[in-house]
């Protein structure tokens, strides 16, 4: 209703107030003073409202309304005090009131209570609460007077308490803000002095001596033209330091140690990067070219399964050569050869023959390779008493012979479109590796290009091997793969010229490195498959209606679009990734093969979280009643625990996966992995996030859904659609039982299948002989040339 | 007849008239062969033979007649070095006279790297059966003696005649039951112990027949329930065990209750199996070359209530005990309370009856509440018969009578019992190893996908190696998958409609129709989803109905899935139409009017 009573603004005080009180005894005497409750949301949530306080004649009332268009709300010019205004009660929103502000003794308007606010909590030390109210004026408001100056106030103080907190990046970065604004306020160029003085130290104690330049430099330009005499004692510091190290280096190299001149000198370049530190890189560089590597999954010589270890999987063709290794894809799945000499098939598929090269030295050079050595490997697979046993194989294989040493032949039982995916093993020279189920330690010799001599401190260095069998020797004499847990700073050190290689970029940085100029990036040939594998032994994981819970309840496509994409601007161009609806990759259609086992015509399963929440607790319900058969009572779902590899992108995908969860009443506890640690389920899991290297469905289908694989066995229906597998012989067929396999694993929920992503590598233009879209990032690893690339400041 | 007639598994009676049966020792040959080897001397053979004779007369008494002496010279050397491997014709080519026993056990001692081992095994001579071999291992030669009789003793199978059998209980008699070991502590036979079933069928010489004539009765094997029977005799405790109840465990239908007649026998051995597994073979019923790969192994462990109790502390061990002097002492008054408990009589009744009825010998206070017209003949009987296929129920059930157990309990106790685990998978070439466990007899569920194919009752260690021929169910398993996979399809796509359904009705109530807009398209792709899934079951149904035996069990179950798939799916695409219609409407008339809130 609109008491309108009037229509002009030339009504006399007493016929307003008449009218005021009219209407205020119109509405009853609901008018009342407006108080604050304890219960409202902090002032910058709630909707604008100016607060009007009346004179005595009114009570003193204070009334809530909706701002008032009057002019001098920003304080720049000063409000009317008479004259009329229209006003809406909070209270009474569609009332039409009129105001004399000539009434009136004070009015609060919303931006300058907002500033006041503001002030009140810097002043009490509630810093982050005050950087809110702040944030909200300076965003809706930003002409309120004396915002700019309180602005610098609450930076002040925002710097001195992260001193106090001796965070004295913060303080700097908080003074360098403040600087901007007022390069005057006062005392503030002594207090960035002191902060940068703090950091130089922090950063020598850390050893980042770039840092500690780096600040230094900033001192210098804070303070231009005056005598620094921290700096100038730093500088002699760091000078002497270097000096001591070339000498040492100098010494090695003479000794012909090359590999402890490289990092010494290399240490000595860090701290001291002047001119004879560079001579010296130099001169070592032309003995001795070293490449370090960035990685973001650390190798240390445990880590055995390259199927689903993307650690293992890398050093592992640093460390050997495989009777056959995947190259490219064709029509029919990959395409292999073998580094040891000829390899051939008779046009039935059942005769696998090798002629291997004369003269393939093992790294300890006392034996070369022979025929006998591969026909042992193969007999070994075959074998279940032994180490690395394929029981899939073993059915397969019906025998080995050798003749004239060098010529060995396979005979398979039956033709398979594809048994050359059984056969990237390595053979050994009766030490089995690790890898293949032996018991052999970590540093086994090797017939490979390079020789792990060290791990120590998330950093493994190998040596070429001077009696790898290859021709021509190994440019590079040395590879560093060097840890970093956050992606963010491995990409920086690539920029900076501290690495030369980056495993793995994050999709984050993408844009980053590209607009580097000296660093190209390539995508891997082949994309990783990333799921959760339930630990089937836990009756909740067993129970199928609680696995469908777990897919419906996670988006997939947010996480991977948005959260692990969605700050890469050319989308297309990074081929972001797909979410798949079964554990094999899709591959990318009309360029390759892989996706030979996916059937398209099965949808991934949508986000629905309420039908997510419907099945978990039909789920509990029946998981309750088939416990409670066996004496176990039940009470709720329990909390989840999802173990993932220390790798970034399981990182990220798993906290929004928890998140997500959460949402759906499932609570979940992450468990990242070591470094280092081998991928494997262990009792306290219930999820188990991992990577997967499936690029040869036909043979890895088994290493993930088979009774002997990372599943551990899945439903009868899926274990009988793999013995079909088993028994194909021609690619129709093959095709039509793995598309079975992928339709029973969506259906089953075998494994909660998130997404495949090719991912990317990088490297600085100085390396050479990289291969275009590698399958390994070392592929080419013995054609490397790398120029000397010292980082710039 | 007399309702006690009826109680052939549950016996009444005190007293009983003793047979020839029960009152015949057992006749043990022992043979002994020591390895020659220097701490095993002819002196030490001989301290072992007056060792087993004289312990046997102290400790087994009357229940056998044993006579130890060395082994025939050419049993010897198979007998260290292999006595598993001696076959019956090996025994009887070098002692004829087996057949004047009842048992032969081989006794062997032998030098090991640290010591001594003492390993014996008993054959049955009525049931040509072989123990498996029981092995002690001991440090010093001196006590020698004392292991060879604990082996020995381990080895001995008590032997057994099965009376009657009615459902899954049988009755057994025991060899020698009537007599008393002279040990009162020893236990030949305990509640829980596994008896093989075996057949013989006897000429009229009453030598086995050449065909068939000493037949196990596959798959089926009894565990001892319940002891009954004359005063003597004191359950488990203090003697070689008369009568006594036991449960079949079988995988074949009413295989004791065949009618045997004349000259056949149904005997029972207790089995000692030894610590080794067995190797299951699943093979393919009609096609036994064929291997049955990826079939489920569940099994369950047929354990006593009473163990269940204990375990789970549901009564105390003083009120297990009391309640078991009772019901032995007491047998008629059981029957009166668990009557009464049954709400068959009242108490009362029970007061008036018991005071009038006199215990003798052949009474049966049952019969005497039917006299009395205090609960009908066929009330009784059906009660009594209640009673006897659970004879070990009656513990628990007099426990709830009394107000010590709940009823709940008792059917948590009988859920435990019967609760399954799953073991593993049956390898490509149909092989699972069974390990042996808490209980020696395992009762295995063959599952393949849902369906139940066997169940199979054995004892890990008795033999290396079965051969089970099953039902191949493969064929059906495929379909099974597909109708599964269907199933959860439609009931996922059913769940959804209706949150979509919910969530539209929402936004239209609260004027937000643009934004309804998303889930009407929705509902719309959902109505095409299940008109696909539709299609899907007709030719899901299609197919099965082309695949094998028209009459095969799966595949009726199969049919009857895709029927009620066929039938919801209808129903369901109708509502939602209408409902899909509706919401159309009322969401295109709020678009075309005003009031949008979105």
């Amino acid at each position: 209703m609109t008491l309108r009573l009037f229509q002009s603004r030339a009504w006399t005080l007493a016929v307003l107030l008449v009218a005021l009180s009219a209407s205020a005894a119109a509405l009853g005497d609901e008018i009342t003073s407006y108080v604050p409750s304890p219960d409202d949301p902090p002032l910058y949530r709630q909707a604008p409202f100016d607060l009007v306080t009346l004179d005595k004649r009114n009570s003193g009332l204070v009334l809530k309304v909706y701002p008032l268009k009057v002019v001098g709300r920003d304080g720049n010019a000063a409000r009317p005090k008479t004259g009329i205004v229209d006003v809406h009660l909070y209270s009474r929103p569609g009332v039409n009131l009129v105001l004399d502000l000539g009434q009136v003794v004070k009015i609060q308007f919303y931006e300058q209570m907002l500033l006041e606010q503001a002030k009140t909590l810097a002043r009490a030390g509630q810093l982050d609460e005050a950087a809110q109210y702040l944030t909200a004026v300076r965003k809706k408001y930003p002409t309120v007077k004396s915002l700019d100056v309180t602005i610098q106030v609450f930076l002040d103080l925002d710097a001195n308490d992260a001193r106090e907190k001796q965070r004295y990046d913060v303080e700097l970065t908080i003074l360098q803000e403040l600087h901007h604004l007022n390069a005057n306020f006062p005392g503030l160029d002594e207090k960035m002095g002191t902060a940068i003085g703090r950091l130089i130290e922090q950063r020598v104690d850390e050893e980042n001596y770039v840092a500690a330049r780096g600040h230094m430099r900033q001192l210098e330009e804070l303070f231009p033209g005056k005598s620094l005499e921290e700096v100038a004692l730093r500088k002699k510091q760091f000078s002497d330091e270097a000096a001591v190290l070339r000498r040492e280096a100098d010494e090695s190299f003479e000794s012909g140690d090359f590999s402890r001149a490289r990092r010494l000198a290399g240490r000595a370049l860090v701290i001291w990067p002047d001119k004879p530190a560079q001579d010296l890189i130099e001169k070592i560089h032309a003995r001795y070219p070293r490449v370090v590597v960035g990685v973001t999954s650390y190798y240390n010589g445990r880590q055995h399964n390259r199927f689903n270890s993307t650690a293992a999987r890398r050093a592992s063709r640093l460390m050997h050569r495989r009777l056959l290794e995947l190259r490219s894809y064709g029509n029919e799945g990959g395409k292999y050869d073998s580094p040891f000499g000829e390899f051939t098939r008779n046009p039935e598929g059942t005769v696998l023959s090798f002629k291997i090269t004369p003269g393939i030295a093992w790294a300890d050079g006392r034996r070369t390779m022979t025929g006998h050595d591969v026909a042992r490997r193969l007999l070994a697979m075959a074998d279940p008493d032994r180490a690395g046993y394929r029981a899939d194989w073993a059915r397969l294989f019906a025998g080995v012979s050798v003749s004239g040493v060098y010529q060995v032949d396979v005979r398979l039982n039956r033709p398979h479109v594809r048994p050359d995916g059984y056969l990237d093993v390595i053979i050994d020279d009766g030490v089995i590796a690790p890898e293949q189920g032996g018991s052999g330690g970590g540093l086994a010799p090797v017939a490979g290009p390079y020789q792990p001599i060290e791990i120590e401190d998330g950093e493994t260095r190998f040596v070429a091997n001077a009696k790898f069998f290859r021709e021509g020797k190994q440019h590079v004499r040395e590879i560093v793969e060097r840890y970093y847990r956050d992606p963010g700073k491995a990409a920086l050190a690539l920029r900076r010229g501290e690495i030369s290689v980056l495993d793995r970029v994050s999709p984050a940085d993408l844009d980053m490195l590209r607009s580097a100029g000296n660093i190209t990036l390539e995508t891997y040939r082949a994309p990783v498959v990333h799921c959760l594998v339930p630990n089937l032994r836990k009756p909740f994981m067993a129970n199928r209606k609680f696995r469908r819970a777990l897919v419906y309840g996670i988006d997939r496509a947010k996480i991977l679009h948005e959260e692990l994409y969605g700050s890469v601007r050319n989308k297309r161009a990074e081929q972001p990734g797909r979410v798949l609806s079964g554990p094999f990759p899709i591959g990318q259609p009309r360029i390759d093969s892989l996706g030979y086992a996916y059937d398209d015509s099965v949808k991934p399963r949508k986000y629905e979280p309420r039908l997510a929440m419907i099945l978990a607790e039909v789920a509990l319900q029946e998981v309750t009643k088939t416990e409670k058969d066996v004496g176990v009572e039940v009470k709720g779902i329990p909390k989840l625990v999802i173990g993932y590899p220390p790798l970034p992108t399981a990182r990220a995908a798993c906290q929004s996966i928890r998140q997500q969860l959460r949402g759906i009443g499932i609570d979940v506890t992450l468990h990242e992995l070591r470094p280092g640690d081998p991928m494997q389920m262990v009792d306290k899991f219930d999820l188990l996030y991992v990577e997967l290297a499936m690029w040869e469905p036909v043979v890895d289908a088994r290493r993930l859904l088979g009774d002997d694989g990372l599943v551990g066995g899945g439903s009868p229906y899926l274990s009988m659609a793999l013995r079909k597998l088993d028994k194909t012989i021609d690619w129709k067929d093959t095709r039509d039982e793995l598309h079975a396999i992928h339709r029973i694993a969506h259906s089953d929920v075998t494994v909660i299948p998130l997404w495949q992503i090719y991912p990317t590598l990088a490297y600085r233009n100085t390396l050479k002989g990289v291969s275009k879209r590698p399958l390994l990032l070392y592929e080419n690893v013995e054609k490397w040339q790398i120029d000397l690339d010292i980082p710039k400041e | 007849m007399p309702l006690c007639a009826l109680l052939g598994v549950f016996a009444a009676t005190v007293a009983q008239a003793q047979t020839i049966w029960e009152i015949t020792p057992y006749r043990i040959a022992v043979f002994v062969a020591l390895e020659q080897a220097p701490p095993l001397t002819p002196r030490l053979e001989q301290q072992v033979l007056r060792t087993l004779r004289q312990r046997s007369d102290r400790v087994i008494g009357a229940v056998w007649q044993l006579n130890a002496e060395a082994a025939p010279r050419k049993l010897r050397g198979p007998m260290v070095d292999d006595l598993a491997g001696i076959s019956y014709g090996q025994l009887v080519e070098h002692w004829p006279e087996v057949d004047s026993v009842d048992k032969v056990v081989l006794l062997a001692l032998a030098t090991t790297l640290d010591g001594y081992r003492a390993a014996a095994r008993e054959f049955d001579v009525r049931t040509r059966t072989w123990g498996a071999p029981i092995e002690y291992r001991f440090g010093q030669a001196p006590l020698a003696a004392g292991e060879a009789f604990r082996a020995l003793l381990a080895s001995f199978r008590p032997l057994a005649k099965i009376q009657s059998s009615k459902g899954n209980v049988a009755t057994v008699q025991f060899r020698a039951g009537g007599l008393t070991p002279r040990d009162p502590n020893l236990r030949l036979v305990s509640l829980g112990d596994v008896l093989q079933p075996i057949i013989r069928r006897n000429d009229r010489q009453g030598n086995p027949l050449a065909k068939r004539g000493i037949e196990p009765i596959a798959w089926t094997y009894l565990t001892l329930a319940k002891f009954v029977g004359s005063a003597n005799s004191s359950g488990n405790a203090n003697s070689s065990g008369n009568e006594a109840i036991c449960k079949v465990h079988s995988g074949r239908r009413g295989v004791l209750s065949l009618r045997y007649r004349g000259r056949t026998e149904r005997l029972a051995i207790v089995v000692r199996p030894g610590s080794g597994a067995t190797e299951v073979r699943l093979r393919a019923r009609k096609s036994p070359a064929t291997p049955l790969a990826g079939y489920d192994v569940h099994a369950a462990q047929p354990r006593s209530l009473v163990s269940l109790l204990r375990r789970h502390n549901m009564l105390s061990p003083e009120q297990i005990r009391e309640l078991r002097q009772y019901a032995q002492q007491y047998p008629q008054r059981v029957i009166g309370d668990l009557a009464v408990a049954a709400k068959l009589i009242t108490a009362d009744q029970l007061t008036e009856a018991t005071a009038s009825f006199e215990e003798q010998e052949g009474a049966a206070l049952a019969d005497h509440l039917v006299q009395l017209e205090m609960a009908s003949q066929d009330d009784m009987q059906r009660f009594l018969r209640d009673l006897a296929q659970g004879p070990e129920e009656e513990l628990l059930r007099l426990a709830i009578h009394r107000g010590w157990l709940k009823v709940e309990q008792f059917a948590k106790l009988r859920a435990l019992q019967s609760a399954t685990e799953l073991l593993g998978r049956s390898d490509d070439d149909g092989n699972f190893r069974l390990l042996p466990r808490e209980h020696p007899l395992q009762i295995l569920y063959i599952k393949h996908g849902d369906a139940l194919v066997a169940k199979l009752p054995i004892v890990p260690g008795l033999q290396a190696a079965v051969v089970a021929p099953i039902v191949n169910n493969d064929q059906w398993l495929a379909a099974e998958a597909l109708v599964v996979s269907l199933r959860e399809a439609l009931e996922d796509k059913m769940a959804e409609q209706k949150i979509v359904e919910h969530r539209c009705r929402l936004k239209i109530e609260k004027k937000q129709f643009s934004q309804s807009r998303d889930d009407l398209a929705r509902l719309g792709d959902l109505l095409r989803e299940f008109s696909d899934l539709d299609d899907q079951v007709v030719a899901g149904r299609k197919q099965l109905t082309q695949q094998g035996q028209s009459i095969s069990q799966a595949k009726q179950r199969l049919d009857q899935n895709y029927e009620a798939m066929k039938q919801l799916l209808s129903k369901y695409q109708d509502e939602a139409r209408i409902e899909l219609d509706k919401l159309s409407r009322l969401q295109e008339a709020g678009e075309d009017g005003s009031g949008d809130t979105s």
